[in-house]
């Protein structure tokens, strides 16, 4: 019987016969390695891209969000974890090709079709055939992803995407390998080569209290962001809620968040928003050159919007992101 | 003794009315999300594996 090892991931799962990957989706099935969850979503909804989140690609619109089982990391406080630490045969799925899913698109008028909830990595085939089907009909294709993968799939993605938000957890070695079960080095490398093809790149670090919530935790992880990405790539610190194996903690508290926002900004990052806490001015868009308010936020919704052509309004200062 | 029992009844048959009031209310509005999921299957339903990319073949 021959093995195959899976090369999408830095796992690199070597699989006999009948054997899974890590990431519970794909199989050795006859000597060929083959997806379980092509065509096989277990959630589709129309979201705001707010909600992803994206804050300087097509602000308003909605994104066509889908997802299908498993993951190829298994987060101790994963939000998803009923459909991310299933089998594909333990979700209740729908039937949906790539063009049934880019019909579903056009038909909710989404600007955008989004590969999130779970991991687009593992469903890699599927998000490949949605996203050429969706470039035919002038839908752009977005992943929200936590970047633990090989770098051919990735230049390969990078080909048909338009943006891309990565879940960068933590700062430490420590932290990947005790709270996400993955590894840091690959997961950094992702978010290089992302920025280096160009593609729209928002960073999310989602702070849990006594696991990546020091002032060094914060420091570290902006330092890494400028020295390697500069300054124009904005960055959420989002709040943690307890769920899964961490329910023992407490919520992130305000001021850990502020903390990091200050931190971040301190550091010359221009663009710091804070997530999961509605009404509070890091939601909000400020111009680096003039601080005048550009995007006003209430949840996910756009109250106000001074971007023109992607410039600002009052000092025409150029807005970095995807705006028309 | 049977105005107790008739007074139970009527309101066991209230607080059913009230729980299917409730459940029907709960239930999703049809066409709320306009693409058709009406092709929604059972967990166990068959997968129609797809050969994948990315891997290599070890012969034992």
């Amino acid at each position: 019987m021959k093995k195959v090892k899976c090369l999408l991931c830095p796992r690199g799962c070597e699989l006999k016969e009948g054997e899974r990957g890590n990431c519970r989706s794909r199989m050795n099935m006859g000597g060929k390695l083959q997806t379980l969850v092509h065509g096989k979503p277990c959630a589709v909804h129309a979201d705001p891209i707010e909600k992803k989140p994206f804050y300087h690609f097509l602000p308003g619109s909605l994104s066509y969000s889908l997802a299908t089982a498993g993951c190829n990391l298994h987060c101790l406080y994963c939000q998803n974890w009923e459909i991310s630490q299933s089998n594909p045969e333990d979700t209740v799925n729908m039937d949906m090709s790539p063009e049934q899913v880019v019909q579903g698109a056009i038909e909710n008028n989404c600007r955008s079709i989004a590969c999130t909830y779970s991991e687009p990595i593992i469903f890699f085939e599927y998000a490949a055939d949605i996203a050429k089907e969706a470039r035919k009909n002038n839908i752009l294709n977005v992943w929200v992803t936590a970047g633990y993968i090989n770098q051919k799939p990735l230049e390969e993605a990078c080909g048909f995407l338009d943006a891309i938000k990565v879940d960068f957890k933590g700062i430490t070695e420590d932290f990947y390998q005790n709270v996400t079960r993955g590894s840091i080095g690959p997961v950094m490398n992702a978010i290089k080569l992302i920025k280096e093809k160009g593609i729209w790149l928002e960073i999310v670090n989602l702070i849990v209290p006594t696991y990546n919530d020091t002032r060094e935790d914060f420091s570290r992880m902006c330092d890494w962001i400028t020295e390697n990405l500069g300054p124009d790539v904005p960055v959420h610190f989002s709040r943690f809620w307890p769920t899964y194996r961490l329910k023992n903690l407490p919520p992130t508290p305000e001021e850990s968040l502020i903390l990091a926002r200050n931190i971040a900004m301190s550091k010359g990052i221009n663009y710091v928003y804070i997530g999961n806490i509605p009404e509070h001015e890091g939601n909000n868009t400020y111009c680096p050159a003039c601080k005048k308010l550009l995007i006003e936020r209430l949840g996910y919704t756009v109250t106000q919007n001074y971007i023109t052509s992607g410039n600002c309004k009052f000092c025409s200062a150029k807005i970095p992101g995807r705006w028309d | 003794m049977v105005k107790k029992i008739i007074f139970n009844v009527v309101i066991i048959i209230i607080l059913v009315m009230i729980g299917a009031a409730i459940i029907k209310a709960n239930k999703p509005t049809p066409g709320a999300l306009k693409s058709a999921l009406s092709n929604i299957e059972k967990p166990g339903s068959n997968l129609n594996p797809k050969e994948a990319k990315y891997y290599r073949v070890i012969e034992e």
